[in-house]
């Protein structure tokens, strides 16, 4: 069959997408990082470094520790504050045409709702990320993550204090994820994306210490994907809003994969640190593996798993 | 990003000298920058490695000096002229190479001289002094390489094989206490080994007034362009800074050296 044009544009609510490849938050700087390796015209979106209200200088080290087929990181979610980001990172991504999803965090309601409410109406911001789940910082929204009454309460602020779309980033440090995602969901969320990290930890035998500063940190890369698509596939059959895959996407398959289970955009993490254009090389070996089977709209892939009965 | 080894050799005392033909990195490189290679086309090991460009030898070709340390560099170690390997760069700030009124003074240890060698042959060779340490005379390696970029070339070893017996820092210290406190003010250290080897370092160039102390530091890096914001090291203002963004390459004077 001949390779047709493969329509790639995607609606998460009202944000509307050219492609369904994001970067992932924490992976991605504020863009300019990528700028060399990456034509950010033809990136989806990017879900910027997480935002809080005051700059966060982070942990010391280290902070991030090679494991089998993945890697921990215990960054302590530094970052340049809201303040910073609209002032100083936000101009450079204006010039393209991706989309910014502003990925926001507090240790407190009240932040949460200061950061999105500073956010909003703010030209060249699309949406904002609420990330509940981070595990690194013992107030750095996990708090929020692992108690899905407290994930919705917190969702609900933040959909008070913006009329940009509301993505709420789910915990994978839980039994089930669908509990918080059907939460958010009733509490105003417009996406969920999922998953974040998993908390896991490294030791040097010889020292007798963690090889992290924190003791524990986040695990991503290719070793979480499976547990990450058993996860998507959960959410994406227990909520009707649009679903965000995320963990170990390395390949255009992996993404395809994703969708198969019913999300309908990606993000992209580690794999930039293995390989600066991964956003890139995932979003064409995607449209390639569409094409080559005359599939027109990648739409058209997304929640298409065939599962044997019982 | 594919390129193809050309040599890939044993210097003993387990480091390797590895040529990779890669015109874009051969043509940009500067002094002290630095290479992410990826030594293995599966995911594990998932990240790259950091290291130095060792030299340009000719046009079109780079050069990394490395040592076995880990399951990565024993990965790279294995490969063959012919072979083909990611290579992304040339990375990060190198050294200040417009020649330092004064001396330039390369102080380095173990595979430090990765580092160094570069920079070395960039400057006038009557500026150079160089200061070589290593445990044993079989781990100084390329000494015949950094000594021709050099006035002249003092070696330390621990087990007193070459040179001084003991740290590379004693001949260094009693090589700057002998020198006129003028000439001191206008020179400048160049300098990548062990961090205590480049703590000590750096506290000679401050208790002696040096001009400036430039250290290539080493780091596990998650990405090497700036976004894992895994490889910090703290700011003398509070925080951190990347060293594969800001350095590796930075001034002694602008690290916090109590929380390093």
């Amino acid at each position: 069959m001949e390779p047709r044009e493969v329509r790639t544009a995607v609606s998460i609510g009202a944000l509307e997408l050219a492609n369904p490849v994001m970067a992932a938050s924490g992976t991605f700087g504020y863009g300019q990082d990528y700028a060399p390796y990456v034509d950010l015209n033809r990136l989806g979106a990017i879900c910027t470094k997480g935002l809080s209200l005051r700059p966060m200088p982070g942990n010391p080290p280290m902070r991030i520790a090679e494991t089998a087929s993945g890697m921990l990181n215990t960054i302590g979610l530094e970052n340049v504050g809201v303040e910073g980001f609209v002032r100083d990172k936000l101009p450079f991504l204006r010039r393209y045409a991706l989309k910014v999803v502003a990925n926001i965090f507090g240790s407190t309601l009240e932040e949460y709702e200061a950061v999105a409410a500073r956010l909003d109406g703010v030209e060249g911001v699309h949406a904002v990320e609420l990330n509940i789940s981070c595990p690194n910082v013992k107030r750095g929204g996990m708090v929020f993550g692992n108690d899905p009454r407290a994930a919705a309460e917190v969702t609900a602020v933040v959909r008070r204090a913006t009329r940009l779309p509301v993505i709420v980033k789910l915990s994978p440090n839980v039994t089930d994820p669908r509990e918080a995602a059907r939460a958010v969901e009733g509490a105003g969320a417009d996406a969920v994306s999922l998953v974040n990290t998993f908390v896991g930890m490294a030791i040097d035998l010889e020292r007798r210490r963690p090889l992290l500063y924190n003791a524990t940190g986040g695990l991503s890369g290719p070793a979480i994907k499976p547990l990450a698509l058993r996860m998507v596939w959960q959410v994406s059959h227990a909520v009707s809003i649009p679903v965000i895959g995320i963990g170990g996407i390395m390949t255009g398959r992996d993404a395809l994969e994703f969708l198969m289970v019913g999300a309908l955009a990606v993000q992209v993490g580690t794999a930039n640190f293995v390989n600066p254009t991964a956003t890139m090389d995932v979003l064409d070996e995607m449209t390639a593996w569409l094409a080559e089977r005359g599939i027109d709209d990648v739409k058209a892939i997304v929640g298409t798993l065939e599962t044997p009965p019982g | 990003m594919n390129h193809e080894i050309l040599y890939n050799r044993p210097l003993g005392a387990g480091n390797y000298l590895m040529g990779v033909r890669h015109p874009d990195l051969a043509a940009r490189a500067k002094p002290g920058q630095f290479v992410m290679v990826k030594v293995a086309e599966e995911y594990d090991p998932l990240l790259r490695r950091p290291m130095a460009v060792y030299r340009v030898p000719e046009p079109g070709i780079a050069e990394v000096l490395y040592k076995v340390v880990g399951r990565g560099t024993a990965i790279l170690a294995e490969k063959r002229a012919g072979a083909r390997i990611d290579v992304l760069g040339p990375l990060g700030v190198g050294f200040t190479m417009t020649p330092p009124e004064g001396d330039a003074l390369v102080v380095t240890g173990g595979v430090g001289i990765a580092s160094v060698v570069f920079p070395a042959q960039g400057l006038p060779r009557d500026k150079v002094a160089s200061f070589y340490g290593g445990r044993t005379k079989a781990d100084l390696v390329e000494a015949d390489v950094l000594a021709a970029a050099s006035r002249e070339i003092h070696y330390a070893t621990d087990d007193g094989s070459r040179g001084h017996a003991g740290f590379v820092t004693e001949p260094f210290e009693r090589y700057v206490a002998k020198m006129d406190p003028a000439l001191r003010a206008r020179s400048r250290v160049l300098c990548c080994g062990p961090e205590p080897m480049m703590a000590r370092v750096a506290a000679i160039a401050r208790h002696h007034g040096l001009g400036a102390c430039e250290l290539a530091l080493e780091r596990h890096m998650g990405c090497g362009v700036g976004a894992c914001l895994g490889c910090i090291v703290p700011k003398v203002e509070g925080g951190y800074m990347t060293i594969c963004t800001v350095g590796p390459v930075v001034e002694a004077s602008r690290i916090r050296w109590e929380d390093l």
